[in-house]
């Protein structure tokens, strides 16, 4: 069922912030080509396993493989250079620079192949005519749309995305499942974490729930959402025992 | 289905393309604009400037403008607040004072050493605090400063410590028009580097680690690697400033040129003019030396409140200067750099 070229995997991922174990012993495999969700309540420690696997934090214990090779601990950029890029829950668009400059600076130079390689997802998202615009006159949708095109100019293989669809409106919503549908056909991978789960049923063809750090459950996204552990981690066990007391 | 695909490519094409061009053109105004005030400058002191005080004023003039923009290319592009270019100014002046009065070196060869040494010297400068982020950088910096001032006043043997020392009488001869154009080719080189690195794709690198440090590492930008490169070109530029410094004033001690003013003068005058643009740091060092100078002519004691209060008025309406203040309104051309 699932594409079985593994492209990140991650093993015994483990991260403490003083008492809290931030992740537990987590494990995650994403194959090339997939578009795999990470869904699990707030604090269940999603975030921290994005900032750990693209480098920002390092973790305490367990490895990141990425494309054959370790990078566990490697720094930031190199990892982004490796081909793994991130987008953030909050846009970080260069508020003060073009459109333009934006995508240069991912894509390292003016060269004339990042125009031949972005320009269609620029209009696909219809940003195109606003290349001279300053990011931070975009709307929060569109900056967006710009970090998910920015990261394909930095050449990524596989995405993060840290809830790409928070607070965007569904015209955005749209241009943002194109792209990443197009960047999907074009052999790209994603990790995404959200909390639509009508959205993640949608994109995804497997799950990851998280809670208090650890697997809690997965599989593809019907498997998911009638795992009784699903409603647990976001309803707690007391929700669990009174249905079944009906 | 193909179709699309391919008009979409034409179209986005056209649109970088159009975008590419008029970057290209504002490149050429901006080319023309400095070609003009550089022979502007250079037929002042034929046609304008009438006497030797003159002459000086403009030279010190260039030179505040040269080290302005020089603090730019750190502090401006990549938005870590230097506090301590005192030093490297300090430093270069350090190398021509000692270098020809007391090593017997020719002017010529304690001009280019102050640059290289200084460039040296801004290296592990830059490697010691750049990884320090944000405020605590500034605080840093102005912490290696003075380091750095109260070595050369101890060192008396050396330096002669807070006392100073004259530079040779020889130096104090030549035209004072010879160190005016020197200077002129020193204000030059220094725009044209920087205007060449804001124009590059390594002066988007630094306006994004400006904009936002760790977004820019994790879209692959070395950010250290970035930030020590631009710090050693200021730095080097710094120092050559410096050493001019020494050969004008003719005399040397950590007073005039190690102390913190000198590093907060600069700051202040990028700040007002408009951090991060080319214009900015040439009118701040143009407007600000000018009024100081005005100010300690007429009103001695009252030069710094003056001061001050430039910059206070600044802060509260202009927070990006006046030149980023310009350039960021709508009636600016976007994407124009200037």
């Amino acid at each position: 069922m699932r594409p079985d070229s593994l492209l990140l995997e991650v093993s015994g991922l483990t991260k403490h912030f003083g008492g809290v174990v931030a992740v537990d012993d987590l494990d995650l495999r994403v194959n090339r080509g997939e578009i795999v969700g990470l869904i699990g309540p707030n604090g269940s420690g999603k975030t921290t396993t994005f900032n750990i696997i693209s480098g920002a934090l390092r973790p305490d214990e367990g490895t990141i493989v990425f494309d054959g090779t370790d990078i566990t601990s490697w720094p930031t950029y190199r990892i982004a250079r490796a081909g793994l890029a991130r987008t953030f829950q909050l846009t970080r668009v260069f508020d003060e620079m073009t459109v333009y400059e934006n995508l240069v600076a991912a894509a390292g130079s003016r060269a004339e192949v990042v125009e031949e390689r972005i320009g269609p997802l620029l209009e696909l998202v219809r940003l195109e005519d606003h290349l001279a615009m300053p990011a931070g006159n975009l709307s929060i949708g569109q900056q967006k749309l710009l970090e998910m095109v920015r990261a394909a100019a930095l050449g990524a293989d596989l995405f993060l995305l840290d809830e790409p669809f928070a607070g965007i409106n569904p015209t955005m919503e749209r241009h943002l499942i194109d792209l990443i549908n197009h960047l999907q056909s074009e052999g790209s991978t994603f990790l995404l974490i959200d909390h639509e789960m009508q959205l993640v049923t949608e994109l995804c063809s497997y799950i990851y729930l998280m809670d208090f750090g650890r697997n809690f459950a997965e599989g593809t996204p019907e498997e998911v959402r009638e795992d009784p552990r699903t409603l647990e981690a976001y309803f707690g066990k007391g929700y669990i025992a009174g249905t079944r007391d009906q | 289905m193909h179709m699309t695909s391919q008009t979409a490519r034409s179209r986005s094409k056209g649109a970088a393309a159009a975008y590419r061009n008029k970057t290209k053109t504002y490149r050429r105004v901006s080319i023309a604009l400095a070609a003009l005030t550089a022979v502007g400058f250079a037929a002042l002191p034929t046609f304008w400037l009438a006497n030797t005080y003159q002459v000086r004023v403009a030279t010190l003039v260039m030179m505040w403008m040269g080290l302005a923009t020089a603090w730019n290319i750190v502090s401006g592009f990549t938005g870590y607040i230097s506090f301590g270019h005192a030093a490297l100014f300090g430093s270069g002046a350090y190398v021509v004072g000692l270098g020809t009065a007391r090593y017997d070196l020719e002017l010529w060869v304690a001009l280019p050493l102050s640059f290289v040494l200084v460039g040296a010297l801004s290296f592990f400068f830059g490697l010691l605090t750049l990884r320090i982020k944000g405020h605590y950088f500034a605080i840093a910096t102005l912490g290696v400063a003075e380091a750095i001032r109260v070595l050369i006043n101890y060192a008396r043997s050396i330096t002669e410590g807070v006392v100073g020392f004259p530079l040779p009488i020889d130096l104090i001869l030549i035209d004072p028009k010879v160190p005016y154009y020197i200077m002129l080719g020193g204000l030059i080189a220094v725009v044209i580097t920087a205007a060449m690195i804001l124009s590059s794709d390594f002066g988007i690198r630094l306006l994004a680690i400006r904009e936002d440090e760790a977004g820019a590492e994790a879209l692959g930008i070395n950010t250290a690697r970035s930030k020590v490169i631009a710090f050693t070109i200021s730095g080097a530029f710094s120092g050559f400033f410096g050493g001019m410094f020494a050969w004008i004033l003719n005399f040397l001690s950590p007073e005039s040129v190690l102390t913190p003013f000198v590093s907060l003068q600069v700051a202040v005058m990028v700040i007002v003019g408009g951090m991060g643009t080319i214009v900015g740091p040439l009118a701040g060092g143009l407007g600000f030396y000018m009024l100081s100078e005005f100010a300690l002519v007429t009103a001695p004691r009252l030069n710094l409140l003056l001061l001050g209060s430039v910059l206070i008025v600044s802060m509260l309406f202009m927070r990006r200067g006046v030149f980023g203040t310009l350039m960021a309104s709508r009636f600016w051309p976007r994407g124009f750099r200037l």
